[in-house]
Parts: C-alpha cells; structure tokens; sequence
C-alpha cells in the first residue's frame, strides 16, 4: 500500500530541520504586562492575567501542510524565557545566547531591546532563580560550586516532569473544567477560613481558562483568513477544517480522533508558555486516544492511513518545542531536549493487556517521523502484552532510532507503589521524561532537581573532603585513608561523605520547595488535575493527588562500583597495592604511576557479571536509597533516580582520577551501564551486573543505554533474539533499556574518525576487541559481514 | 579450556554460552581460532591462551545466563579445539547440563573413536559435524588428518536410537572446497544421514588473522577472500538438489 499521507510528513520534516532555533521574550513581554496591570494582587492572580495576555497578544502562525497548528513561540522551535521562573539568564546571555556552544537561540537585536526595556527590570530579585541565589544555603553553594553537585536546574527552568490528565481535558473540554471552578467558587464564602486563598485559585482558574480558549479561537480566526485567500481547493479544504477543529477544541470535549489530537497539542502548548519545562509528557496516548480513533474508524469518518498521519503531524508539533535553559544547564542536557514521553502497551484497569491499534501506530509514528522528539517508550507487560507489540518495538529499534525506550511494566508499577500510589491506581502509570514514572492527572512531584556526584563521594573518602580540583574544602573530615585498616573503614568514610551529600541536597529541596509554592503557581496546568479543582489549591500547593518529594539524580554508578571494587581487590583481598600507593597515583593522575594505572584497570569492572565487582551493587545503592528515602519535604519522602542525560560529562569534569582507573576530569559513566570498553562479556552480563541494582527502590527510574552490535539484530533471527533479551531483562527486573544500534555507518564513521569512537567494543571471531585498535584488513572484514548478514 | 563466551548467537538456538576446549588433532589451515589447536596452555606478550578448570567451575559460569537459555531456548555450547579429544571431561560437562534441563550442543570435527562419540550423544541435543573438504587427500593437505574416520562416524550416527539434531556444517572457502563437484559429493552423502536436520553453509572470514600475528604465526591463506553473497548463494543452490534444509 503506497503511504501517500508520508508526502505531507517529508514535507513537515523538511520544514522543521530548515527552521532555526530562536530565542522568544515576547512571552515574557506579555507576561510581564499581565503582571504589571494586577500588581499588588495575589501571586497566582497575577500569573493567570500574565498568562492570559500572552494568550491574547502572541503571534500566531500555520505553517505550509499542517493539519495541526498552534505554537508555543512567536515563530516555530523557539526557545522560551520564562521571567517569573529565571529571567536573569538573559541578563547574563543576552549577547552571547545566539552564539554558545550548547544549545544556542537566536535572538535579534529587536528582541533584545524588547527583553532590556519591557522585562528585565521587572523581575529583578523577584524571579525564582535570583531569589534562589539570594537564598542558597552556604554548604550548598560549596558543595555546587566544587562540581560535587548539580542543583541549579529547578530554579532554571519550571516544572514538568509530570502527565497532565488527557483524558480530563477530552471529556471535559476547557469549559467543562471552568463550569467545575465556577460551581466551586460559587459555593465558597470569604468569611470562612481558608476559604479566600482557595477563591483566589479558583478564580485564576476561569482566568486561564479563558486565555487557553481565546488562543485557540485566535487559530481558528486565521486559518478562516487563510482558507478565504487559498487559491489551492485542497488546501483550502485543509484550512477550513482547521477552523472548525480549533473552534471547539479544546473548549469543548472533543467529538472525533482529529479533535482529540489538536486539543492535546493546544494543551501541551498551553501549559508549556506557562512555565518553560522539560517533559510535560503525552502519557498514555494509546489508551486515552483509542475511544476517538475506534469511534471515528467504526463511523468511517477517518481512516487508519489518516489517523496515523495525524500522529505523526503531532509527533512533529511536539519536536517544535525547544527546551529553554542557561548555558550551564544545557550541558547537563545539551540538544534542546523537551522530553516529552508518550508511551504505548502496558496493561489496563481491570489488569488485561492494553495493546491495541493505537499501540502500534504510536511507534508507526516515531518510525516515520524520525525525531528524537517525543521520547517514545512502551510498557512492555511481559505477561500481557502479544509478542507482535514487541516486535514492532524491535523493528523501531532495528532502525537506529534509538526507539522506544523498554520499560519493563512490573517494576514500573512497583515504583510507583514506593511513591505511595495504591495497586488500584499504580496500573496506569506511565514513563516519564526520560525514565521517571508519572500518573496522569495525578501526580506532581519534581523528578530531577539535583544531580549527586558519586565519583566526586568516592574522591571525598580518598582525599578526606578535599576537591582535588579546587584544593577546597567541600564535605566532612572522614581522616587519611591511610589509616583506613579494613575495606569496611574505607567503605565507612564512603558512607559518611553519602550521607553529609544527602544532607545538604535536601537543604536545597526544602529552599526550592518553598520557593516553588510562593512564586511558581501554574494554573493552567492545574486545570487537568481534578484534585486541584476539588482542593481548590495549585498543583504548585500540593494540590495534585499524589505528592512525591523531590528527585535527586545519581551519576556515575559504575565509578563508584568500580572504584569500590577496586579498592577492595587491589589493596584489601589481593594486596597488590597499598593504600599510600594508590593516593599517591590519584593525586598525579596516574602521572609516573602507569602501573598502577594498569591495575586498577585490570581490577574487576561492573558489567561482566563478575561477582567480584557486582557484590556491592545493591548494598551501595541501597544505603543511598535509604538516606535519601529519611528526609520528608513538603510533599513527601525524597526520590531518587537514575539518569544522567548529558550530565556525566560536565560533572566528570570536577572529579579527580579515581580507583576505577578512570583519569581526571573525564566524563563520568553514562545511566546505570558499564564504563565504556570495560564491559566485555557480552549483553547478556551486562544486564546480569544491572540487575543487581534495586530498581524499584530508585522510583525516578534507573537509565540503561546497551549498545549493540549489528550481527545480534541481523535478519529474522535478530528480531527474534531481541525479544528474548528483552523478556529476559523483564526476568531479571530491570526496568529500562534504551539501545544504540552499532551499524554499518557507525563501523565506517569509526574507522575514519578512530578518535571518537575509542570505546567502541566488537565482538570478534572469539575476543572482544576496540573496533579502532584492529587492523584495517579486520575491521573491513567486519564491515562486510554486516551486509552478508544472513550468514 | 581455551575460554567460555557468552551470549553466542551461532552456535545453536537462542543465547548460547559456548565453552571453548583447547587442543585439537586437526589444523586446519583456516583455522579462525589457531590459538585452540595446541593441547598446551599458550602464552604471548599480551595475552595467556588456555587455563585448567573443573567440570563444576564451568557449569558455575553457564548457570549464569540460565534466564536467557529460558527465554530464547539457549544453552551450552561446547565447542573447541576439539571436545572429543577430551572424553571424559565433555562427558560429564555434558551431564551435567543435562541434569540441570541446560540445552545442549556441540561443535565437532567427529576426528575420534566412534565409541566416544556414542558415549556422548545421549547428552547432546543438536551436533554441529563440520564436513570441511569432500575428497580425502585435499582433506589431508588442508587439514592434516585423514577424513575417513569423520566420514564413517556421521553414517554410524544412523544407528543410534536416541534421536538428536544433526547439522552438517560446511565452511566456504573461495577455491578450496566451492567447485561444485565438491558440493555434489557433500550434498549426496548428507542425504544419507538419517538424524540430518539441516546442512549450514559458513562463509569464510579472515576474523582470526590477529590472532596469528599474536602467536608469531603465519597465516597460510593470506590471500582468499570471504565469498560473497551471490558465491553463497550458488553454493546453497547445489545443495538444495541433494538435501532439504541448506542454511
């Protein structure tokens, strides 16, 4: 069957790359004069006006073959500033935020003038990040400024991280949910108690609601322009349906699969100018969309090659949000990454597999678009769901795309029982951003507002709480390790420096936990979480039904598990070096000391199913676990989770040379993996190490980026062995994994630029060697294996 | 024992843990893993080659990936070298797999007295019989040993009770064994071997040359290159008019 509908989808694609990246103040422009016209007013009121006005004013757009329209910034991919979150960014960028490294936008010279004469004064001291800065405990600061954590995030860019209710906003529609805020204002009395702080809420409520319906009508209004001038009747046709699709949604429950898509995309832009943030994600798309498509197919209103064209209309709408953040902050996640998740699969209410038409065409989708944008993911339910769903995800994945990610559904849900959601909720979870869990419509909770250095802990313990870096000072006194007479000594100091860590990130929580409930009111996302209309109390307050302490982000698990096991064989079990030896080789960076070096790289290395590096897996992050799970914030027990996104790199950079062999300042290791090139037993050990970690316990989820080597996926037989690793990996309970596929291109690039590809590991005839350090007669040899690859 | 690799995907169904015996009678010149043919443990610059271990020590190795066995229907793979030259140890390895319902295969020349083949082959779910050169003096030329013995065992195999799935195992070498008068002669007396399953087609690969220069040998088939798809493909044609399967 000729797919005519990927014409229009090449042609959106085309649209999209050639757009450049540019930097949009005219949100907070707007903003700004909402805020100025109700000054003196509650916060929240404020917002909502600010909100309102850029709703009203914003420049709006329909691009060439779009069927779904509408647009966070006054052009397509821009970045936003959010002024209330961290308008000083500007101040500090403004002429170098066309130009830097990561993640640049462009700004004019008009942007600028409008950014320094109608916004900047403004929110000085009064956006979230000056007062952040204002008020950062002094241990913190040490502790950030020395690179042992990373905790500015949160204060840089706003919530996310969280599913709205889809299924609210279709059924309800806006005015559904306004007609719930008004019924509840009208039953409140301002000479109760607590009763003014909820009308407050209440009333910011009908507020946005009446931005988000007037931008959509503003949409309707132009493509009814537009169709009027349309020379082209097809095209014509496009536009006038547009109009009529933006009339009703998403003020009005949506009536056809059409309409259920271009209310969830006017939502997502909605609540994304509200607060510039990573991951408002798309959730459950497969469950929530099904009714409309099943509805529309049965009615014979649209077809399969349609619906599916509209999917992938989204998926580009959606990769058209940038994410916004500083210059620092973009290296922790470099590629303007929104990480919005959407996910298919899993199982449904009464327990049964939720795999259905949508499911697949979810992944159909992200296979035709081809954007690393949304971040799509399944739920494998390895007792539920049909091998066919599996394959199709193998078949994505088969592609490069490094898509979808597999969550093994059981641990999922597990994570979300540790969060406090009962087994008659914790079902219709679903992944969220990159690996964290999330329940639609239910659940606020910040998932990442730190990252923890766990190679600069180790270095902590070895240096007595010295920075090798800055020669400062930054954690307790834990003594000379010289002194430390048994493993368990040393272990001890590790602890210790854990446990003083944990102690100082959560000092910074509870800051921005009180900083986020003053001055971070989000109406407009609180319109799709029913609690906060019950409540009537933001999703900022508490308001959702679920509440979940913050999530700290661990990084460089396999540095602490190497460099502990390390530790322990050289120079505890084996004695091959003594502790003064090895102080000695960390502080030169293994300078003079190349034996040692050598060593502690031939010391047993997570990743190879090698009990002698794996035995301290669980009890290490459990005891990182279980600190973290002793402190409640305002909204809970602590969370942590796994996923370093870009974030090993820059931290690398703070640490030191350490027991793993790893040299100093360079990128830590990535997710909950092996350290590149150390993992050299194959797949199959790899997840055996991984599977000691106590996944569900890490209720952010845990990160697993496998690469593998084309042979395993070749022909009918490699999708065939793809499944079974993955129901394995479901066996062993680990609960993510994401792959790279090492092709043909990847060998070649390899062979031309060695220097980047240092790490890369191949399986040959027998040994597992460095790709670069074979002979070119050999690594042709490779090449030309992959493309006879049936034998 | 030369070496035990996990997550194998050639040597038999599913996820194969393959334990690599040390030492075999054959040499034969293409050999992709020269460093199993010595029965002695080899040491270079860079690298030892064979150590001792226990039937026990290896099974705690192969017990490792049993979720993986179960889910793709892998197992053990015992390979070589040549296990054969190696009864008693194979034997009970073998067992020993098979008292824990561990999946079983093995990767043979079938150089060996027919009673250590029969003693084995109760334990062994699939075998992997290399058939290398049809015609006995080239065989002896490649290969150094005569190949009547490997010829009379795959027609003893005919008489075991026990069924078990055979596979005839033909390595491709441009020039040396693709003519088709050779194929003729492997493909007829395949059809003859009652437990065949199916006849597999290797294309030959150069992946063990380092290995070569690392032991300070010389490699003897410098300049034959792998053969190609289409090669394959005529090769698999000649086949298919002597026997079903041809992989």
């Amino acid at each position: 069957m000729a797919q005519t509908y990927m014409e229009r989808i090449q042609a959106l694609r085309k649209q999209y790359l050639d757009t450049r990246v540019d930097m949009d103040v005219y949100n907070a422009k707007y903003l700004t004069e909402g805020f100025k016209a109700t000054e003196g007013q509650p916060w929240i009121i404020q917002k909502a006006t600010g909100f309102l006005h850029q709703c009203r004013k914003k420049n709006i757009y329909i691009q060439d073959n779009e069927l779904l329209v509408g647009g966070a910034g006054f052009k397509p991919r821009c970045g936003i500033l959010c002024a209330d979150s961290s308008c000083s960014i500007l101040d500090r960028e403004l002429n170098t935020i066309s130009t830097r490294k990561f993640d640049p936008f462009y700004l004019s010279e008009e942007g600028k003038k409008v950014f320094q004469e109608e916004v900047s004064d403004y929110w000085k001291n009064k956006c979230v990040l000056d007062r952040w800065r204002a008020l950062a405990p002094e241990d913190m600061e040490t502790l950030r400024d020395n690179g042992m954590i990373y905790i500015d995030r949160k204060a840089v860019r706003g919530y996310g991280e969280t599913t709205p209710g889809w299924d609210r906003l279709l059924t309800l529609g806006i005015s559904g949910i306004r007609k719930e805020a008004e019924e509840a204002l009208a039953k409140l009395d301002d000479s109760h108690v607590g009763d003014l702080e909820k009308m407050f809420f209440l009333k910011s409520e009908i507020i946005v609601c009446e931005g988000v319906v007037t931008l959509a009508n503003r949409h309707a209004d132009l493509a009814e322009e537009m169709a009027a001038g349309c020379a082209d009747p097809v095209r014509k046709a496009e536009l006038e349906k547009i109009a009529t699709v933006c009339r009703r949604v998403p003020e009005h429950p949506a009536s056809s699969f059409y309409e259920a898509v271009q209310s969830v995309l006017s939502y997502e832009y909605a609540i994304y100018m509200e607060q510039n943030a990573s991951s408002y994600n798309l959730g459950r798309i497969d469950q929530y969309l099904y009714p409309y498509y099943k509805a529309d197919i049965e009615k014979g209103v649209i077809t399969k090659e349609e619906a599916q064209e509209l999917l992938d209309c989204l998926w580009i709408k959606i990769a058209e949000l940038s994410l916004f953040q500083d210059e620092i902050t973009a290296q922790y996640a470099a590629g303007y990454c929104i990480t919005v998740n959407v996910t298919a699969g899993g199982i449904d209410q009464f327990g049964n597999d939720a795999v259905n038409e949508l499911s697949y065409m979810a992944i159909q989708a992200t296979m035709d678009v081809q954007f690393k944008e949304p971040n799509l993911s399944i739920r494998y339910n390895i007792s539920k769901n049909p091998d066919a769903f599996l394959r199709k995800a193998v078949e994505s994945i088969r592609m490069g795309l490094t898509m979808p990610a597999i969550h093994h559904d059981d641990a999922g849900i597990r994570m979300l029982l540790n969060k406090g959601v009962p087994l008659s909720e914790a079902w219709d979870w679903n992944p969220c951003g990159c690996v964290e869990t999330n329940l639609s419509g239910r659940m606020k909770q910040y998932t990442d507002m730190a990252d923890v250095n766990l190679g600069g802990i180790v270095e902590m313990a070895l240096n007595d709480g010295v920075s090798r870096k800055t020669g400062k000072r930054v954690s307790i006194s834990t003594g000379d390790p010289v002194n430390f007479k048994t493993f368990d000594d040393f272990f001890d100091a590790v602890k210790a420096h854990i446990r003083y860590f944990v102690d100082v990130i959560v000092s910074g929580n509870q800051l921005l936990d009180y900083l986020s409930m003053n001055y971070r009111p989000v109406p407009c996302l609180s319109l799709t979480y029913p609690h906060c209309i019950e409540s009537a109390n933001d999703y900022s307050m508490g308001g959702a039904k679920y509440n979940c302490g913050g999530g700290v982000i661990t990084v460089g698990q396999a540095d602490i598990i190497n460099s502990l096991a390390a530790v322990r064989n050289l120079i505890y079990d084996e004695k091959k070096l003594t502790m003064q030896q090895l102080c000695n080789a960390l502080a030169a960076n293994f300078k003079g000391y190349e034996d040692v070096q050598k060593l502690c790289m031939e010391a047993p290395k997570y990743g190879n199913d090698d009990e002698r590096a794996d035995w301290i897996v669980g009890e290490v992050f459990t005891y990182i676990i279980n600190q973290f799970e002793t402190y409640d914030t305002k909204f809970g027990r602590m969370t942590c989770g796994m996923l370093p996104v870009s974030g090993n790199t820059p931290i690398g950079e703070w640490v030191g040379a350490l027991p793993s062999g790893r040299y100093a300042w360079t990128p830590l290791t990535d997710g909950i993996g092996a350290t590149g090139g150390t993992d050299i037993n194959g797949p199959t050990a790899l997840l055996k190490s991984v599977s000691h970690i106590p996944h569900a316990r890490f209720t952010q989820g845990t990160q697993l980026n496998m690469k593998m080597e084309p042979e395993i996926l070749a022909g009918e037989k490699g999708l065939t062995h793809m499944m079974h690793l993955l129901k394995t990996l479901c066996t062993l309970d680990v609960y993510h994994a994401q792959f790279n596929v090492i092709n043909r291109e990847t060998l070649l690039a390899a062979q031309e630029h060695p220097e980047q590809h240092r790490d890369l590991l191949i399986r040959v005839a027998g040994y597992t060697a460095f790709f670069i350090e074979l002979g070119k007669e050999v690594q042709d040899e490779i090449i030309s294996r992959t493309s006879i690859r049936s034998w | 024992m030369l070496r035990i690799e996990r997550s194998s995907i050639y040597d038999g169904d599913g996820f194969r843990t393959v334990v690599f015996l040390k030492g075999c009678p054959l040499c034969c010149q293409w050999c992709s893993t020269p460093e199993s043919q010595s029965f002695e443990i080899e040491y270079t610059e860079q690298n030892t080659y064979g150590r001792i271990m226990t039937v026990e020590e290896v099974m705690k190795e192969v017990r490792k990936d049993s979720a993986f066995f179960f889910h793709s229907k892998g197992g053990v793979t015992l390979s070589g070298g040549e296990l054969l030259s190696q009864p008693g140890f194979t034997l009970a390895l073998l067992q020993a797999a098979w008292s824990e319902c561990i999946n079983t295969a093995i990767e043979t020349t079938f150089f060996a007295p027919w009673a250590t083949i029969h003693s084995i082959l109760p334990y062994v779910d699939t075998a992997f019989v290399d058939m290398k050169v049809f015609d006995r003096e080239r065989h002896k030329f490649y290969c150094g040993v005569d190949n009547q013995i490997i010829l009379e065992n795959l027609l003893q195999t005919n008489t075991v009770e026990k069924p078990f799935r055979l596979v005839v195992r033909v390595p491709i070498i441009p020039g040396i064994n693709d003519s088709e008068e050779e194929l003729e002669q492997i493909g007829q007396f395949c059809s003859k071997l009652r437990y065949l399953h199916h006849v597999q087609l290797l294309p030959y690969h150069r992946l063990g040359t380092e290995t070569y220069k690392k032991l300070g040998r010389q490699y003897l088939l410098a300049d034959i290159l792998s053969p190609s798809a289409e090669q394959m493909l005529r090769c698999q044609e000649i086949l298919r008019k002597h026997v079903e399967q041809v992989l």
